[in-house]
């Protein structure tokens, strides 16, 4: 766990009116992973990600970062906050100013970095999202998946270790969803680490290199898609699915359509798994 | 207040440095209302329509159907200076007796009325000038080199950010309350009303903590830090801006013979 990115142990939190949010929430992430937290509404996903930068601080139980347990003074805290950047479920909730550039650039303003860097930084990570055009638009005249995207430049540009994506594809039209997450995928592979939160199946089990299952705050799995969405116990009790290429696979497998060694992860790997007659 | 402020965001000017066009606006301003001639305000209305269709690219449709909606007001609290009342019955027309004076309108009246439309007039294009070639976020970042205090600073940029969340939340619990049958009558419309103002109240303080948390996430330290981007400052601009308000000036000493005309 030590060796770990980031990791939660034992973590319990109420919420004021005396909910039970996390129940002895314990897990991990390694470096430079992909990880899927899935659960109904209420299971306790956003909670845990306001632990993951300090925002929330557990009544019971540890956050570790790199090995390290947290700690809660102010400076311990920015310093964590530059390092794990979360990306909130709803952009209006995240961008304060009409301006995108403004917004865009407040976490780096507030890392004391001087305005001549803090520029470059800004229009990098906006020509890298693709998002330049929309530097001279006010943030209220923005369609739902642009101010996503902004929200997005807004954490990139503080350069964290770990990206925390809250619901990342809610509100979003197919199109935008795939390309949010083709961004995603593309920071992963230049070394970010990144949590996402979804109800989408599928979209864990393609995406994610860790899944944890969460439920009215406790853990009800973690592991590798495979081993998480296999159980069919634990998904039922989590009222979710199983995802339809892992299912169709194991099918055909049965009837001895597709090669039972290795489960599919994607459309052209489960193409490679079928037997021809 | 949409279309003022897409008018802003997508003026040519958009980029140029705020403050030249605060200064341009506070400028006229002065002159309009330290020289009070029809001239000049006559001069002001024409040259700010023809600067802001010609050269700013508003439309002038949308720039007419702006200032149709002070004129209204304007028009009619000119009425009320126009009216004037006399002992005698000379030089007023039509002449109404009413409570022991004569009731009408005087030249002396009529002619406070309309140096009065049109000034007021020459004032409202100037605000025009600035509101259609400058988002209030510009505005907001002036104050702040003019070293307003930061927390009223922030404020004011949080405020009018949230202005359009406000309306469209609201907008959408009405829509949502109608789709359900909701202000029907005179005591549906009341609780209906009552609903939506509490249930906004709520919404909004949800939405602020929310707001807190992501601002936080984002190492917020107690003031609002951003960065701003570049404007321009061209010493044409400041050049001919000087020579407007100059040759105001001028007209309104030496050019007797244009207030002839007017």
């Amino acid at each position: 766990m030590h060796s770990d990115l980031i990791a939660a142990e034992n973590l319990a939190y109420n919420y004021q009116d005396g909910t039970r949010a996390l129940d002895g929430v314990t897990l991990s992430l390694p470096h430079n992973a992909k990880a899927a937290i899935l659960g109904p509404n209420g299971a306790g996903k956003s909670t845990l990600f306001l632990h993951f930068n300090g925002l929330l601080r557990p009544h019971s139980g540890l956050v570790y970062y790199k090995g390290k347990a947290l700690q809660y003074h102010t400076k311990a805290l920015q310093v964590l906050r530059r390092e794990v950047g979360i990306v909130f479920q709803n952009p209006d909730n995240q961008l304060f100013s009409s301006s995108v550039f403004q917004d865009i650039s407040f976490g780096l303003m507030n890392q004391g970095c001087n305005p001549a860097e803090a520029r470059r930084r800004v229009e990098e990570v906006g020509s890298k999202l693709g998002i330049e055009p929309l530097f001279s638009k006010p943030t209220h005249f923005l369609s739902v998946g642009q101010k996503k995207m902004v929200a997005l430049a807004g954490v990139l540009v503080m350069e964290p270790e770990l990206i925390i994506c809250d619901e990342p594809t809610a509100g979003l039209d197919p199109g935008n969803a795939e390309r949010f997450m083709r961004v995603l995928d593309e920071l992963h592979r230049q070394g970010k680490a990144m949590v996402i939160s979804t109800h989408d199946v599928n979209l864990a089990y393609q995406w994610a290199d860790v899944v944890w299952l969460l439920n009215k705050g406790k853990v009800l799995a973690q592991g590798s898609p495979v081993e998480v969405f296999s159980q069919r116990e634990v998904l039922k009790a989590a009222r979710l699915e199983t995802p339809w290429l892992l299912e169709t696979w194991q099918e055909m497998a049965a009837l001895g359509l597709a090669s039972p060694n290795l489960p599919p992860r994607s459309k052209s790997q489960f193409r490679q798994t079928l037997i021809k007659p | 207040m949409n279309s003022i402020d897409q008018a802003a965001y997508n003026s040519p000017w958009y980029l140029l440095h705020p403050a030249v066009k605060l200064g341009l606006t506070l400028a006229i301003l002065v002159v309009v209302l330290a020289l009070d001639s029809r001239t000049i305000s006559c001069l002001v209305i024409l040259a700010i329509f023809a600067l802001l269709v010609g050269k700013a690219r508003v439309s002038w449709r949308l720039y007419l159907g702006l200032m149709a909606i002070p004129l209204v007001f304007l028009t009619v609290g000119c009425v009320s200076v126009a009216i004037t009342n006399s002992t005698l019955s000379t030089g007023i027309w039509p002449g109404v007796y009413a409570g022991g004076m004569w009731w009408g309108v005087s030249p002396q009246s009529l002619q406070e009325a309309i140096n009065l439309l049109l000034r007021s007039l020459a004032c409202v294009s100037a605000m025009y000038l600035l509101a259609l070639t400058t988002p209030v976020v510009q505005l907001v970042y002036v104050l702040r080199l003019f070293k307003l205090p930061g927390v009223a600073v922030d404020l004011m940029g949080l405020i009018y950010m949230n202005i359009f969340i406000f309306l469209q939340t609201a907008q959408d619990i009405y829509v949502a309350q109608q789709s359900r049958c909701g202000y029907r009558g005179f005591a549906g419309h009341l609780t209906s009303l009552t609903a939506l103002l509490s249930n906004l109240f709520i919404k909004n303080l949800q939405r602020s903590n929310a707001c807190y948390d992501a601002l936080l996430a984002r190492g917020f330290k107690g003031s609002l830090q951003v960065l701003d981007e570049q404007y321009i400052v061209r010493p044409l601009h400041l050049a001919l801006s000087g020579m407007f308000i100059a040759s105001l000036i001028l007209i309104h000493s030496y050019g007797g013979w244009i207030c002839t005309l007017i």
